[in-house]
């Protein structure tokens, strides 16, 4: 008898890839009308979700690190002094870290910019724009 | 049956109606359309047939109420006395217990409306650039709609934006209106964009009637010639750039740099500014293309949500949460990020 382990349950990602080719190659070609292209957006849809769920724990830690990075850019900055709204904002975005979190830090600087100063909003901006940027860039390897 | 005799032409009696080549196209993501021929015999025992288009709201359309048919009536019947390819609406009708739902009744006009995002119709497109008339026939439909008299034709009940900057920061707030019924919205690209949009609104000089998607595949074409704009859904009273940024968006075309597959742009420009009087403003366009990033997630948004609460099991909607993060790639590129 062999020591290796061998699997009984499909991985979830391998699993909806696999359920993606056979509503791609098996369902969609037996069927008419609009079946048909129900069954191949199942399988787009199906293969988008497969590589999401893969991609999963990589992105997360990625946008941890990005998290802490922006974390510390804003402590930086902090130190220079905060309106209020963007004080509120990026206390926030320390505790949360969360998309709703960068919402708000995006709006509160828009609002608080002639506070800031053109230079200084931009600056701020720009360190949010490259955790944004990161971000999207990470959601494209499963979304397009 | 009893309003058929109200159409230009039948007179008399009608008797054994009965509805014949009865066809539904290909299935958008708003209205469900039907095209059929009404065929019945008048009250001397002539069998009369007339070609006829039924538009029917299911109730749960990408655009939710915004896609209201009774305003689409009211559009059409504006139209009429005009030089705008439109077809004739004969009857729009709230009242669900008789096809479930409110539809529109109108002329079937002939033509047909290739795919522009599929290889035959790239390929139709093409070669009717390459005979070199569609081109104009395309440009000279939109120049009539900026021409037109939208007050004299009544259309001033879309609403009329005040002066400045209303038209655009109209525009804004009605997209995010959409998002909000769709359900929270976290996306910090987005709320960027709407940042820059509202801060950066320009004025608008010139108001016109404003169709909002103006592109092959909203257009009906018959013999290089449009015959009908179709799609009237996210027409406004507006800033007429806000049509010809989406002319303009490389959005709109495929595998050539032809506008919306058809049309050189140089001769667009040219015969859009003589035809109109209306000098083409390209930063102002570059700032519609913007807006329409934040429309398209915002439709984004109302789709996914619509599959998301039940609304639809068209799985086409389901799909449509992973075009958020493309349209947000573009915008923050756009942004410069």
């Amino acid at each position: 008898m062999s020591d290796s382990v061998k699997p009984v349950v499909t991985p979830a990602p391998e699993l909806l890839a696999r359920m993606s080719a056979t509503a791609k190659q098996t369902i969609a070609p037996n069927t008419s009308g609009p079946a048909k292209s129900q069954a191949f957006m199942l399988a787009v849809v199906l293969e988008k979700l497969a590589r999401q769920i893969a991609l999963e724990p990589k992105h997360a830690a990625a946008a941890e690190r990005d998290h802490d990075a922006l974390c510390a850019d804003l402590d930086r900055e902090h130190a220079l002094g905060f309106p209020a709204r963007t004080e509120v904002a990026a206390r926030a975005v320390h505790a949360e870290g969360d998309a709703a979190s960068l919402c708000g830090l995006v709006s509160a600087l828009y609002a608080d910019r002639a506070a800031l100063g053109d230079e200084r909003f931009h600056r701020i901006l720009g360190m949010v724009r490259g955790v944004l940027r990161a971000d999207v860039d990470r959601r494209m390897e499963y979304s397009a | 049956m009893r309003r058929l005799p109200e159409l230009p032409g039948v007179a008399g009696g009608v008797a054994n109606l009965r509805l014949t080549n009865i066809e539904r196209p290909a299935v958008g993501w708003s209205h469900e359309i039907w095209l059929f021929d009404a065929v019945w015999d008048d009250s001397g025992g002539n069998e009369v047939s007339r070609s006829l288009c039924v538009r029917i709201d299911p109730g749960n359309t990408l655009l939710r109420e915004m896609s209201d048919l009774g305003t689409q009536f009211r559009v059409l019947k504006g139209l009429q006395a005009s030089n705008v390819p439109s077809p004739t609406p004969y009857w729009y009708e709230s009242d669900t217990s008789i096809l479930g739902n409110p539809f529109i009744v109108m002329d079937r006009v002939p033509g047909t409306c290739p795919n522009p995002w599929g290889s035959d119709g790239r390929r139709y497109y093409q070669e009717a650039a390459d005979r070199g008339v569609l081109p104009g026939s395309f440009t000279g439909a939109l120049t009539a709609l900026h021409n037109l008299d939208w007050r004299a034709a009544g259309l001033d009940f879309l609403g009329v934006p005040g002066p400045g900057t209303d038209f655009s920061l109209g525009e804004i707030a009605k997209w995010k209106r959409l998002m909000e019924q769709a359900g929270t919205v976290h996306e910090p690209i987005l709320t960027d964009l709407i940042c820059w949009l509202e801060e950066n609104a320009p004025v608008t000089e010139r108001l016109v009637l404003v169709h909002g998607a103006y592109r092959t595949g909203n257009v009906l074409i018959d013999g290089d010639r449009v015959s009908a704009i179709l799609d009237w859904e996210t027409q406004v009273i507006g800033d007429p750039m806000y049509d010809v940024a989406y002319m303009l968006s490389d959005l709109n075309r495929e595998g050539t740099d032809l506008l919306s597959n058809l049309v050189p742009r140089d001769e667009f420009i040219e015969q859009y500014e003589s035809e109109t009087g209306i000098e083409v403003d390209l930063d102002k366009c570059r700032y519609f293309n913007l807006l329409y990033c934040m429309r398209s997630v915002a439709f984004w948004v109302s789709a996914s949500g619509l599959y998301a609460d039940g609304s639809s099991t068209d799985l086409r909607l389901a799909r449509t949460a992973w075009s958020i993060p493309v349209v947000l790639d573009r915008a923050a590129r756009e942004l410069g990020y």
